[in-house]
């Protein structure tokens, strides 16, 4: 049987049913920068930030198909890594796994940590007056990173039995509270079904805020390793990759309009006209609350957000030792991450980076709200030029390797690889909202990508004591990877068998 | 109506992004890397049965750890002892005995350290201080990065029970990836040397 009779028969029958892939397309949607980023895109643009929404869905489609490719011809462990690492070299996968990881993590791990204490705080209002007038609610944030470091590295996990609830619940409070929005009379008069209409007199204005509406969508692509087992994934992965995406648009669409029925968007010093607005803050959240459900609405939204806040914090504690863990292995990062505490089995340096990350840049920007959404939009740039990388070594690989097999292909290449990288060009250099500072996102996003480069360009050099522009060969990846016996065709042999075994 | 939502919140279900035995699959390729390896068989959906070079037998099962927006998949390997030690085990209304091995150490590994949980009428007992004080069991499981390792009594029969931190999956949300985390060499023939170890301590 020739190498593409056997990707078509594996292809045939796919072991992950449409259902799986569907529900692992549906990204983030509780996660407190979300919400915020949400309420304040339709509050600053209304209509013209649901069509942001719209451009950044077709973007994200692109990208999936990008990503499919990729993880069907390298189902690696390093995976972005490898990518990268095969299209152009060490020092940009370096350089693209840090920022797609890390930098994420430091700018929004620092807009949870700040916002998870402030967002369930300001449905408290007593609690809130008193944590305010010490300016120190955002520290609420910083301790439940600290006691979720504590908790992780003494090996304790918790949440594990809630996931499907808390999920199944932060999904239910977003759309009950969206759909009771949008029956209950308006509060105020809007021009526009989502409140201020659509302005195409200035493009620049659209395309600014693609960017944040980029960001509703984050971990969408968890669909897209996928592909190699999805039954019919060539017809498949686009269908989960376009109903997960409609699916959180949805809801997003349904809360932001529900938003700007409910609250109007004054001024939140009115002598500053100019100045940030309620809907830019997370006073929003209690002022729909108590308008869509009165006090019971401020304290179940309260209590929802102050749960996904810890469970997110939970997680990005719990999940990112690991992943250091394992780029340490590759011998990405320093062998001091593969450390584990003799007693308690935990990645305890690991650990200490990724409390240490958030509480520091939360402490040093004091917990600024006015920073959050810089914060933001700073990591959609670090998460864009991670896919950037990753479309530019698909494309490359397609040019260099076209005869190798890809258990998945994008289809009309390369139309997706470049709707999706334009998009992303586009949505960083028009990063900054209207009534926003650019230099509070691209300098540090500049100076963390900066330092990540030289820290890739020493590793390569120095260290790994490779080329750092030379692209690895994909068969010396697989190698690593399956043993020097398999080569891709034995791979496929091994998922066929897999297959054959689960089916 | 609400006991069939939950029911439904309650029903046993995979967490979101989780393959069935593709995290067993990379293992499967890792383990038959080496001379010394080992070749293995698809025993299930997540299980595998594998043989060594000279002839251990053991299995590997799947084990999912899911928190909000993110779980891991880890590999716990098996190893069939023959310990007549089911009586002491077998006590109705109390957690099943397990002897739990440890290393010992507040920074560095200094050594292992084995201690029964449960009920027991001092055969774990003495069994635990014959794996504790075994040279050849604690130079093997020293440098290995297990996460638990346990000698239980399952379906029947004791098991050594090892969890490695390697040999996992970890799936996020947030930040968005999935990574398997590689169960290199030096760590392959460190549980291999371990569950021989163990074997052999017991089978005295």
């Amino acid at each position: 049987m020739t190498i593409q009779q056997k990707l078509a028969r594996y292809l045939d029958q796919g072991v992950v049913g449409f259902p799986v892939a569907l529900a692992s397309s549906v990204g983030v949607v509780m996660a407190s920068p979300v919400i915020l980023t949400v309420t304040s895109g339709f509050g600053m643009a209304g209509s013209t930030f649901a069509l942001a929404m719209v451009i950044a869905w077709i973007m994200m489609q692109a990208q999936a198909t990008t990503f499919s490719e990729a993880a069907s011809m390298l189902p690696t462990s390093g995976a972005v890594y490898d990518y990268i690492s095969c299209g152009m070299g060490r020092f940009f996968a370096i350089t693209g796994t840090i920022s797609a990881y890390l930098l994420v993590h430091v700018f929004a791990g620092t807009a949870e940590t700040i916002l998870s204490g402030i967002m369930a705080l300001v449905n408290f209002e007593h609690l809130n007056t008193m944590m305010e007038s010490s300016g120190s609610s955002w520290l609420v944030g910083v301790g439940l990173v600290v006691l979720f470091g504590v908790l992780n590295a003494l090996g304790i996990t918790i949440f594990g039995k809630a996931e499907i609830i808390l999920t199944f619940v932060m999904w239910a409070t977003l759309t009950i509270f969206g759909v009771i929005g949008l029956i209950k009379a308006p509060a105020v008069k809007l021009d526009g079904w989502f409140g201020s209409p659509l302005d195409l007199s200035d493009p620049s204005g659209v395309l600014s805020l693609i960017g944040m509406a980029m960001f509703m969508f984050v971990g969408f692509e968890l669909v897209t390793p996928l592909a190699p087992e999805l039954k019919q994934a060539g017809r498949n992965i686009p269908l989960a990759a376009k109903l997960g995406l409609t699916g959180v648009a949805s809801t997003m669409f349904i809360y932001g309009a529900a938003m700007v029925h409910q609250v109007a968007n004054v001024p939140m010093d009115p002598k500053n006209l100019a100045g940030p607005h309620l809907l830019d803050t997370p006073m929003a959240i209690p002022a729909f609350a108590g308008q869509v459900m009165g006090p019971f609405g401020k304290i179940w939204l309260g209590v929802g957000l102050l749960f996904a806040g810890a469970a997110t914090i939970n997680t990005l504690i719990a999940a990112l030792p690991r992943i250091l863990y394992g780029m340490a292995l590759d011998g990405a990062l320093p062998r001091v991450f593969t450390y584990l505490h003799p007693r308690f089995k935990t990645p305890l340096f690991g650990i200490l980076v990724a409390v240490v990350v958030p509480c520091a840049h939360a402490w040093y920007i004091h917990g600024d709200l006015d920073r959050i959404m810089p914060l933001v939009l700073a990591a959609v740039c670090a998460w864009g030029v991670a896919y950037l990388l990753v479309n530019i070594s698909v494309a490359l690989l397609r040019l260099r390797r076209p005869e190798f097999p890809r258990a998945y292909r994008s289809p009309w290449f390369p139309l997706p690889q470049i709707i999706s990288s334009v998009g992303i060009i586009i949505a960083i250099w028009y990063i900054t909202p209207p009534g926003m500072n650019s230099r509070d996102i691209y300098v540090p996003f500049g100076v963390m990508l900066g330092l990540t480069a030289v820290y890739a360009l020493v590793w390569t050099v120095f260290v790994q004591k490779v080329h750092p522009f030379r692209p690895v060969a994909i068969e010396a990846i697989l190698e690593e990877e399956f043993g020097k016996a398999a080569g891709h065709e034995s791979l496929i042999d091994e998922e066929l068998k897999r297959a054959a075994s689960l089916g | 109506m609400l006991h069939r939502l939950v029911d439904w919140l309650r029903r046993e279900r995979a967490p979101r992004g989780y393959r069935p035995g593709a995290t067993l699959a990379r293992l499967r390729q890792e383990l038959g890397q080496d001379r010394v390896g080992a070749e293995c068989e698809p025993a299930g959906s997540t299980a595998l049965a594998c043989r060594s070079a000279d002839g251990l037998q053991f299995t590997v099962r799947e084990r999912i750890d899911a928190v909000f927006l993110a779980h891991t998949v880890s590999c716990e390997f098996r190893l069939p002892l023959a310990l007549d030690i089911a009586a002491a085990a077998a006590n109705p209304g109390s957690d099943p005995a397990r002897i739990v091995i440890r290393h010992t150490g507040a920074v560095r590994r200094q050594g292992i350290a084995c201690q029964v949980a449960g009920p027991d009428d001092g055969s774990l007992a003495a069994i635990a201080r014959r794996l504790q004080d075994d040279a050849a069991l604690q130079a093997a499981l020293l440098p290995l990065d297990f996460r638990r390792c346990e000698l239980r009594l399952e379906d029947g029969s004791w098991q050594l029970c090892i969890e490695h931190f390697g040999a996992s999956e970890v799936v996020t949300n947030i930040p968005p990836m999935r990574r398997y985390i590689r169960l290199i060499a030096p760590q392959r023939q460190a549980l291999l040397h371990s569950l021989r170890a163990c074997q052999a301590v017991l089978a005295v």
